[in-house]
């Protein structure tokens, strides 16, 4: 598969960066996201979907990171969506999804930092049926969607529940946070009954499941962090300081070339994470495994992203000088959602250590060559 | 080069004739070569060349040797046009060679080598007149000869520009005097590219003239520089009224500054692929396995960070590649990619020397130890060499952000 964008692909990342460039960081796009029919990318046409790529999700993904627009796309297509799609029985599918690839309903994932874990128990109630509880915090989305898809610890180990937001003993609330443009609750349960809804072989299963979110998820981060970096370099080619523009200054210009190498780095990174995201489906519209190779690439690009990211908004402050401190621009709100980003599924070490175990543990790595590249 | 690349092929007849390209360029390889097995090579951890003279020199003949059946056999200068030696084929054969010509064990190709084919040959190709292409680029391509470059001076490296070599004009030839340096190669190259003053009143960019000079004329004197690393790779040129006649002029006079550019940027170009100097990752992780540490979290960390970056570049370098397949104009790639390059380079040797600890500050005996010294005594050689970091930083600054020109 080729690295770069499809000329489709491009297209579509002009007309979202072109629709959602005259919208504040933290309004609403979810008009805009149903609208446009991008709620239906990743599911197959069986659940009303478009049969779009992995690819193509994650330009919508990078388009949400460059403008920051809020709206449960991450929380509801990505992790509860995708959570249900691969990783589901198969009659909740067929009942659930058409809701929220449409867009008509949203869910949420809640699950812990490392996603295929929570902080929350089940208990075998009834026939099919769960008794939650324990208190998750930091579920995005958690308050406003209408269904909570439960990563629970039942009595056959890692499960998938799911019950309704208002159902009687689930508490929700959203307290002050790091970032305020995308929703981070507490959910907490108190004997709530859910439906277990959860496939064949739910463990491996989520775990394609949590490759595939990290993966979009830097696809957000690379967005924010190309947008931070042109909201510098405008900056720089134009702001006068000791009688000259201060992007002629080495200690800028040199900031801001360091900021787009890392850029480049982190997207080739997710763009070849991504090719291996796409889904092989089994007839039933089930994911077929992507296993430890998978893995390894979203760890990647999750480490490269983050960095990228929380670099380019942290330097695209200081290159703005004090204008940039300041709570009218825009930059604190890159600066909150690279820092939420960067820790929302947990800091980088564990998976710098991932990829670090996968190497010494005999799979090796296989020494890239000189090609010579004619001009 | 952009003169010589025929448009890459589409479709289902340039699929098949790309396999079948594949498949003779394996069984040319096959009858020549041994297979490349990395369990039995000996590891290399050096960046630039640390051998004896001789011994360079042995490395330079099997390099050109190997150069020049290569493209006897249509496999070395393949997107050139017939008329120079090549087939006229495109990115893609060439691209797909490469790949194939890396499961053999082929000899090693010395920069000097890539210097002449990959930098002066298109140069020339570019700017030289008629004879000086017919007069050098097949011996070129094919190595019979070899060209250093002779363009930074003690006073111009990073601002070329300011060099102050003069070339004057007497009748029908010219009077050369100056001194170059970092002249990598000149000690084994039978010819010399030289940008010179020839107009000390023209604004500095305007008054240059380029040269090609046999290194053996009366009055060139070449004097190795030995390098920290330990190697004498680079060299001092003099030029003592060095006398050269007006048809080894390449381009008009005054046209120097576009001749060094035209190179440079062919350098750029080139160095964004160099991956295969010095150790890397499966080094790392080989002498982390040696010395028991791989349970570790910390040298599993350093390993991880240095795949990383390594597997990020050659993506990047791929990524590149294919883009200008489609027919996008190169334009800060090969800076980007060397910026890659060389911070990764120091990344490997300073966790190698971390793993290594006392065995890197004294040669202990133990094979695959001290000689990580190679690696890290080098690397820091790869940042200043073809344009440093500074260079390489402004010119992504300024073409690739478009942001001000520094003052000059």
């Amino acid at each position: 598969m080729p690295i770069n964008l499809s000329t489709e692909q491009k297209d579509l990342a002009e007309t979202l960066d072109d629709v959602w460039s005259r919208i504040a960081p933290g309004h609403d796009v979810w008009p805009s996201i149903r609208e446009l029919g991008l709620t239906e990318i990743p599911f197959p046409e069986a659940t009303g979907g478009a049969d779009g790529t992995f690819r193509d999700l994650t330009v919508v993904m990078t388009g949400l990171g460059r403008t920051l627009g809020s709206a449960p796309y991450l929380s509801s297509v990505v992790m509860a969506g995708l959570a249900l799609l691969d990783a589901a029985d198969r009659d909740t599918r067929a009942e659930l999804l058409p809701g929220i690839v449409s867009g008509a309903r949203t869910a949420a994932l809640v699950c812990g930092p490392g996603i295929v874990t929570s902080a929350i128990r089940g208990e075998v109630a009834a026939e099919r049926e769960l008794s939650l509880t324990g208190v998750q915090h930091a579920v995005v989305d958690g308050e406003s969607a209408e269904l909570l898809v439960v990563v629970t610890h039942g009595p056959d180990g890692t499960e998938l529940a799911l019950v309704e937001g208002s159902a009687p003993g689930v508490r929700r609330s959203v307290g002050e946070q790091l970032d305020g443009t995308r929703q981070l609750a507490t959910v907490e349960f108190d004997g709530a009954t859910a439906r277990r809804i959860s496939g064949p072989d739910v463990a491996s299963r989520l775990g394609d499941v949590r490759s595939r979110i990290l993966i979009a998820l830097a696809a957000e981060q690379v967005g924010l962090a190309r947008r931070c970096l042109e909201m510098a370099v405008e900056y720089a080619g134009t702001r006068q300081q000791f009688g000259r523009t201060i992007g002629s200054f080495q200690g800028i210009k040199h900031k801001l070339v360091d900021l787009l190498v890392a850029i480049e780095l982190a997207e080739v990174t997710v763009l070849d994470a991504s090719s291996g995201a796409e889904r092989g489906c089994d007839e039933s519209g089930t994911a077929e495994p992507g296993g430890t190779e998978l893995a390894s690439r979203a760890a990647a690009a999750r480490v490269l992203a983050s960095r990228a990211a929380m670099t380019a908004a942290e330097e695209a402050i200081q290159v703005h000088g004090g204008i940039g401190f300041t709570w009218e621009h825009p930059l604190h709100h890159y600066f909150r959602r690279a820092k939420a980003d960067q820790l929302l599924f947990g800091d980088e070490y564990p998976y710098v250590q991932s990829v670090g175990e996968s190497l010494v543990h005999g799979r090796g790595v296989t020494r890239p060559r000189r090609v010579s590249e004619p001009a | 080069m952009t003169a010589t690349v025929i448009p890459a092929e589409t479709g289902q007849d340039g699929a098949e004739d790309l396999r079948a390209f594949e498949a003779a360029s394996r069984a040319w390889l096959d009858s020549r070569l041994p297979r490349r097995d990395a369990a039995e090579q000996a590891p290399k951890y050096s960046i630039f060349h640390n051998l004896g003279h001789e011994d360079e020199r042995a490395l330079i003949d099997g390099g050109r040797a190997w150069q020049a059946e290569r493209v006897d056999a249509g496999f070395g200068a393949m997107t050139w046009a017939p008329q120079w030696g090549g087939r006229g084929l495109t990115a893609s054969h060439e691209r797909i060679y490469a790949g194939v010509e890396r499961e053999y064990l082929t000899p090693e190709r010395h920069e000097n080598i890539l210097v002449t084919v990959e930098l002066v040959a298109p140069t020339l190709l570019e700017l030289g007149s008629d004879w000086q292409q017919e007069r050098f680029i097949r011996p070129f391509l094919r190595t019979d000869e070899l060209c250093c470059q002779l363009f930074s001076e003690p006073g111009a490296g990073s601002d070329l520009a300011g060099l102050s070599t003069r070339a004057v004009r007497d009748g029908e030839s010219w009077r050369v005097n100056g001194q170059k340096v970092w002249s990598s190669g000149a000690q084994f190259s039978e010819w010399g590219l030289l940008i010179a003053r020839s107009d000390p009143a023209a604004p500095k960019h305007k008054g240059m003239t380029a040269f090609m000079v046999p290194m053996d004329l009366e009055g060139v004197e070449v004097r190795p520089i030995r390098q920290m690393s330990g190697g004498s790779t680079f060299n001092e040129v003099f030029l003592t009224d060095v006398v050269l006649p007006d048809e080894f002029r390449v381009g008009e006079v005054g046209d120097g500054w576009r001749v060094a550019l035209t190179t440079l940027g062919f350098e750029r170009q080139s160095s964004a692929g160099i991956v295969d100097a010095g150790g890397n990752t499966a080094d790392l992780i080989r002498l982390a396995t040696s010395l028991g540490l791989t349970g570790a979290a910390e040298v599993r960390g350093r390993i991880a960070e240095s795949h990383l970056y390594e597997r990020a570049q050659a993506l990047l370098v791929a990524r590149y590649a294919e883009l200008e397949q489609a027919g996008a104009v190169p334009g800060v790639e090969g800076s980007i990619g060397k910026l890659v390059w060389t911070q990764n380079l120091k990344r490997v040797g300073d966790a190698a020397a971390s793993f290594l600890g006392h065995r890197i500050l004294a040669d202990t005996g133990e094979a695959d130890t001290f000689a990580w010294t190679q690696h890290l005594l080098g690397a820091p050689g790869y940042r200043i060499a073809g344009g440093s970091d500074e260079i390489q930083r402004n010119i992504i600054g300024e073409r690739g952000l478009g942001l001000p020109r520094e003052p000059r």
